[in-house]
């Protein structure tokens, strides 16, 4: 019996020692390995990211009519009744656009304004002023009488945040029903607001949409470059008065956007630089076709292109032609010259083609030429517009004021800013939604604490820019969309992602394998053979 | 102390720097010099002026002659001096002189910034990383493993408040002697010319021909110059240069195999047929000083011949001015014609050159020694500046300075040691150079064991080290070529009179092997460690989980056949009556030290 105790007692030791091993190896040893070997990842807000993109964007505008005609009193209730009824109405389900509408009568004041001014544009900047110098996402439709001292044929946008109506009646339903067009095509563009969201998104659609072709996408900064190409500097002598050009065409364009974007103008010259395609002759001179286009800008572009910016480049380019290629024209498809003799090249910027006066008989060579900038910059200026898609291209039966100095209304600005503020919301949930995609699917990806403070920051700024945005603070919500697109991609393309993605799982367990195998083979049997014991232990008790 | 001031007139800038007074211009230069033994100097220089101030920021948006490429990098980093070389060969001092360009083998760097409110690291490694995009060069490996502030040898070229260049804060140095340099950095460079390669002198840029030649350097300086005499103005200056030898006696065949005769034809194999409207003026200047005309004839005559003293010593060149000579549109052509095949014969020596080599043995140990020559019969205060990379670890109590035996004792040290992986150790010496001397400097180092990972690919080719660098003032112009401070094109180079001259000098650089392992070691190193765990693991596991019996000898003496054959008809009968045994013998296969121990239970049980 001694001997029969000892032993079960010594085989009872054993059987502890085993599960205290075992007990090391997998409750401790085990987990701690999976610890110290895992990647290290800060937890990120994946719900909201989920929630975010999942959720619509409400925009809010608002509209009011300010009527000058007489005795509107209870027409302009159920006007605002109406416009608010016919405007309500929402096209796609993740975008919700809102119009608060108002209508009142002017005020003796702003009747005395209307009396005392002398043309549309006085008008335009009186009662701008007088409506506390005009909020941006707020705009007047204002209702004219015939009686004025100026001639208004049709309906007119100003270059603030009025819009110029004669009605031809009163009725409250016909009035409406002009401004709400008014409204959806050239004021605020939902078609362009609804384009500009889906491609940000990602939504793909079978036929590529020309005005999001055309325009570049946001960035926090655009650089343009105006450049001369001179293929033959030994016989013109072609010079640019650039400086004043651009401080008259683009500064008041640029200071007008740089709270929200920076625009960096820069010129140069390019010397015998030669278009590769030849121009086909006729009687008038040489030109190009249509198809023959994108084969210009290949061997310019080999001489553009900065290595100090990464900002998106918008190239404009002055082609003086050659001696024996003067003149040089476009030809649109049905053979017609182009009158501009420009043409634009979507998201890269705009070419333009400038004839001189090619005698050069009895003229020392080279002979001296300065470009006319007035026609250069205005072409220039309609094609940045253009890029940035800025400019409303509507066949509506309206006019608008002459820009004067700046090169955009502030209506358009308040356009633009709305449709870059839903388009940034757009693509900053499309890349946090595929970089929460890409961690899912490879598990190799470290994100470290910096990357995880720029998601926490796009997120916040993210759900900031959408109430903001649905409140009518447009600025502002276009101001933290800006900082959302930026924190997204900054954590999207953070190198750091990279640095374990190259890591194979194979070369892992090459590694892990000669200490596991080996190890793990005795513990696990020393283990189930304790458990056999402890069974066989059971089973004679119960019996 | 007394050489101290002379110290500093190599160091201090002359402000007598100007260039031309009216808007933006261009010049493009070509200085040709016949050297010893059949060798041929083709050196291109073209100078372009902004007249502007590279410190507005206004400056750098409306570009005309000036590289709108190179002006981005330029305004962005707020550079105020960038000189930067790409050389492939060794300048061969001994038989060549001095070059117009001093230059080591690979790439060197050195940039002066604005002085700004900014961590220049950081401003100096984003600016490294556009450099390289624009030259298509690995300038990105220049990093802090790589970057050095040189205290005195580099000094800024062009005007610079005394403060300012006193402060090299603001500077940073760079060499990546392994680069190579071939037609894709030539490219890029080209592109920055206002008439990049398609007329003018710049024509004569033939990649098959300028890389089948004894050495070959491209340069591009920027730096700030005076406007005009009184410098009330600064202006920017562009200078790009391009120096090529080659060697005419081997290359040329036939007839004049063996004589050193040469033309644009048989150079560059080209003619040149234009001059890039762009420029001022179109020159090319010829140095006779060594062959002068019975020796060789030059054909067509020059235009004007130029005879200076430089220094105390006398130079001749013939001056052709190209605009007047490319107007037939046939082709300009120039010659220059040997009576006799080349003399080899000996060379003497410039007044001042140095050899550098590695010394010691084996993987563990070694040493760098530079030999420098002073020909002079006056003494001679130099600079002397070494980089090593941190894997050579350097001791600062084994430098020496001897000059046939006798040590010198340095004026000025600057010594800054390096840390492992993030920066490299820095020497700067001055010292005199006795008349007619030869001077070792020799330091002793160790070679540092590195991590597998931090080996290069080809990791038994060696590893490399930059250049030297000499700097001093030569109180001769023998075999001087280079530009003086003051002067921007070679056209203003000849009217120098200065009695002194600013010399800096690279030497070899140099090729150490370090201590390599064999790479599949760290795979081996983690099997065996494994597996010796494993073993000790195993061992106590049984230790503790097993009980260990003595067994009957009468069973021990049994052979291992006749016990495995116990074994396995054991194992029959066993699997017909008892099930829980089986387990057992599960593990007896995996264990083969429990065999015993099992086999002792397994008996106990049956009886």
């Amino acid at each position: 019996m001694a001997t029969k105790d000892s032993a079960f007692a010594e085989k009872r030791t054993n059987v502890l020692a085993a599960v205290g091993v075992g007990f090391v190896c997998l409750v401790i040893g085990l987990p701690l390995w999976w610890k110290t070997t895992e990647v290290y990842r800060v937890s990120l807000p994946y719900t909201d990211i989920d929630s975010l993109a999942r959720s619509k964007i409400k925009y809010t505008v608002d509209i009011n009519v300010i009527s000058f005609l007489d005795d509107t009193s209870k027409v302009l209730a159920s006007l605002s009744r109406l416009l608010n009824e016919k405007l309500g109405k929402t096209i796609d389900d993740s975008l919700i656009s809102h119009y608060r509408t108002f209508s009142r009568e002017a005020t003796e004041k702003e009747k005395n304004i209307l009396y005392s001014t002398n043309s549309l544009t006085e008008l335009d900047l009186a009662m701008t002023q007088s409506l506390n110098g005009g909020k941006s996402n707020e705009y007047y439709f204002i209702l004219l009488p015939s009686n004025t001292n100026f001639k208004l044929d049709t309906t007119t946008f100003g270059i603030h945040r009025l819009v110029f109506i004669k009605p031809s009646t009163s009725d409250p339903a016909k009035v409406s029903s002009d401004i709400v067009p008014l409204v959806k095509t050239v004021l605020i563009r939902e078609t362009t607001i609804i384009k500009g969201y889906s491609t940000a998104a990602g939504v793909r659609s079978l036929t590529p949409d020309k005005e999001m072709l055309r325009s570049v996408r946001f960035h926090s900064g655009y650089d343009v470059i105006l450049t001369l190409v001179n293929p033959r500097p030994d016989i013109f002598d072609v010079q640019w008065n650039i400086e004043t050009a651009v401080n008259k065409y683009f500064d008041p364009l640029i200071e007008m956007m740089r709270n929200y974007t920076e625009i960096n103008v820069k010129s140069q010259m390019l010397y015998f630089t030669k278009l590769q395609t030849k121009p086909k002759k006729d009687s008038t001179g040489f030109y190009f076709t249509m198809k023959e286009l994108p084969h210009m800008i290949n061997p310019l572009e080999a001489k553009l292109g900065s290595p100090a910016t990464t900002n998106p480049e918008l190239n404009f380019i002055v082609y003086i032609p050659s001696k024996d290629q003067q003149p040089l024209y476009l030809k649109d498809e049905k053979g017609n010259s182009v009158k501009s003799n420009s043409f634009l090249s979507p998201q890269w910027g705009g070419i333009h083609i400038y004839n001189i006066d090619a005698s050069t008989n009895n003229k020392t060579l080279p002979v001296q030429q300065n470009v006319d900038m007035s026609q250069v910059m205005n072409v220039f200026i309609s094609q940045l517009r253009l890029l940035l898609n800025i400019h409303s291209q509507v066949s509506q039966d309206v006019q608008y004021l002459p820009l004067g100095k700046s090169s955009v209304t502030e209506w358009e600005l308040d356009g633009w800013l709305r449709s870059k503020c839903i388009e940034n919301i757009a693509t900053s949930s499309t890349t946090l939604q595929s970089l929460s995609q890409l961690l899912g699917k490879i598990s190799n990806i470290v994100i470290n604490d910096d990357i995880g403070k720029e998601v926490e920051q796009a997120v916040l700024s993210m759900k900031e820019s959408l109430q903001l945005l649905s409140d009518g603070f447009l600025i502002e919500a276009y101001q933290h969309s800006k900082n959302a697109v930026q924190a997204s991609e900054k954590a999207f393309f953070d190198p750091s992602l990279l640095e374990l993605l190259y890591f194979p799982e194979d070369q892992k367990f090459a590694i892990y394998i000669p200490l596991f195998l080996p190890i793990s083979f005795p513990v696990l049997a020393s283990l189930w053979q304790s458990f056999k014991w402890y069974r066989n232990l059971n089973k004679p008790k119960q019996e | 102390m007394a050489t101290k001031p002379a110290v500093y007139v190599v160091l201090i800038f002359c402000g007598a720097l100007y260039g031309v007074l009216s808007d933006d211009a261009f010049y493009e230069e070509l200085f040709i010099k016949s050297l010893e033994k059949g060798n041929v100097l083709s050196h291109f220089q073209f100078t372009t002026f902004w007249n502007s101030s590279i410190s507005d920021p206004e400056t750098f948006k409306h570009y005309r002659l000036f590289p709108k490429a190179l002006g981005d990098v330029l305004s962005k980093y707020k550079v105020q001096e960038l000189h930067l070389s790409q050389t492939q060969g060794l300048w061969n001092y001994d038989l060549w002189g001095y070059p117009p360009e001093d230059a080591p083998p690979g790439v060197e760097l050195w940039v002066w910034f604005q002085p700004q409110n900014v961590n220049y690291d950081q401003l100096w490694a984003e600016l490294v990383n556009a450099l390289s995009g624009l030259f298509c060069a690995s300038l990105n490996f220049m990093d802090s493993k790589a970057t050095t502030i040189p205290r005195w040898s580099f000094r800024p070229a062009g005007i610079a408040s005394e403060y300012y260049s006193f402060d090299s804060r603001f500077m940073r140095y760079s060499a990546l002697p392994k680069e190579i340099v071939c037609t894709e950095n030539l490219t890029p460079w080209g592109k920055l010319l206002p008439c990049e390669t398609q007329v003018g002198l710049s024509t004569l840029f033939n990649a098959v021909k300028l890389y089948d030649s004894s050495f070959h350097s491209l340069g591009l300086h920027v730096r700030p110059v005076c406007q005009d005499h009184d410098c009330t103005l600064t202006s920017v200056e562009l200078k790009q240069s391009l120096s090529v030898v080659f060697n005419t006696a081997q290359s040329n065949k036939g007839r004049y195999s063996g004589y050193q005769n040469w033309s644009f034809r048989t150079l560059f194999d080209r003619n040149l047929y234009d001059t890039c409207p762009m420029s001022t003026y179109s020159k090319v200047y010829v140095d006779t000083t060594l062959h002068p005309p019975p020796k060789m004839e030059l054909s067509p005559q020059p235009d004007e011949i130029i005879v200076i003293n430089r220094g105390g010593s006398k130079h001749t060149y013939g001056v052709y001015d190209l605009k007047q000579h490319t107007n037939e549109k046939e082709g300009f052509n120039l010659y220059g014609t040997y009576a006799t095949t080349v003399q080899y014969g000996d060379v003497k020596p410039p007044p001042l050159y140095a050899h550098r080599y590695v010394t010691g043995y084996g993987l563990e140990r070694g040493g760098i020694s530079c030999t420098i020559y002073n020909n002079l019969d006056t003494n001679l205060t130099v600079i002397y500046m070494e980089t090593i990379p941190w894997y050579l670890r350097v001791y600062f109590s084994s430098i020496r300075i001897e000059t046939y035996g006798i040590a010198v004792k340095p004026y000025k040290t600057h010594f800054v040691p390096s840390k492992d992986r993030s920066q490299p150790s820095q020497l700067e010496l001055v010292f005199r150079l006795r008349p007619n001397s030869v001077t070792e400097i020799s330091m002793e180092l160790d070679r540092a064991f590195l991590k597998w990972t931090e080996y290069p690919p080809d990791a038994n080719h060696g590893f490399y080290v930059n250049s030297a660098v000499i700097s001093t003032m030569l109180p001769t112009g023998e075999q001087y070529t280079a530009l003086p401070q003051n002067a921007s094109t070679i056209g203003d180079s000849l009217s120098d009179g200065s009695s002194k001259v600013f010399l800096r000098l690279h030497t070899e650089s140099l090729l150490v092997s370090l201590p390599t392992p064999d790479f599949s070691m760290p795979y081996n190193v983690i099997c065996l460690a494994c597996t010796v765990v494993a073993i000790a693991f195993g061992s106590l596991h049984n230790l503790t989980t097993r009980r260990f019996v003595a067994i009957d000898p009468e069973k021990r003496r049994a052979n291992p056949l006749q016990k495995l054959k116990t074994l396995f008809s054991r194992k029959k009968s066993e699997n017909a009556n008892d099930v829980t045994d089986k387990n057992d013998k599960k593990t007896d296969e995996d264990n083969d030290d429990d065999k015993n121990d099992d086999k002792v239970e397994n008996e106990k049980k049956k009886t």
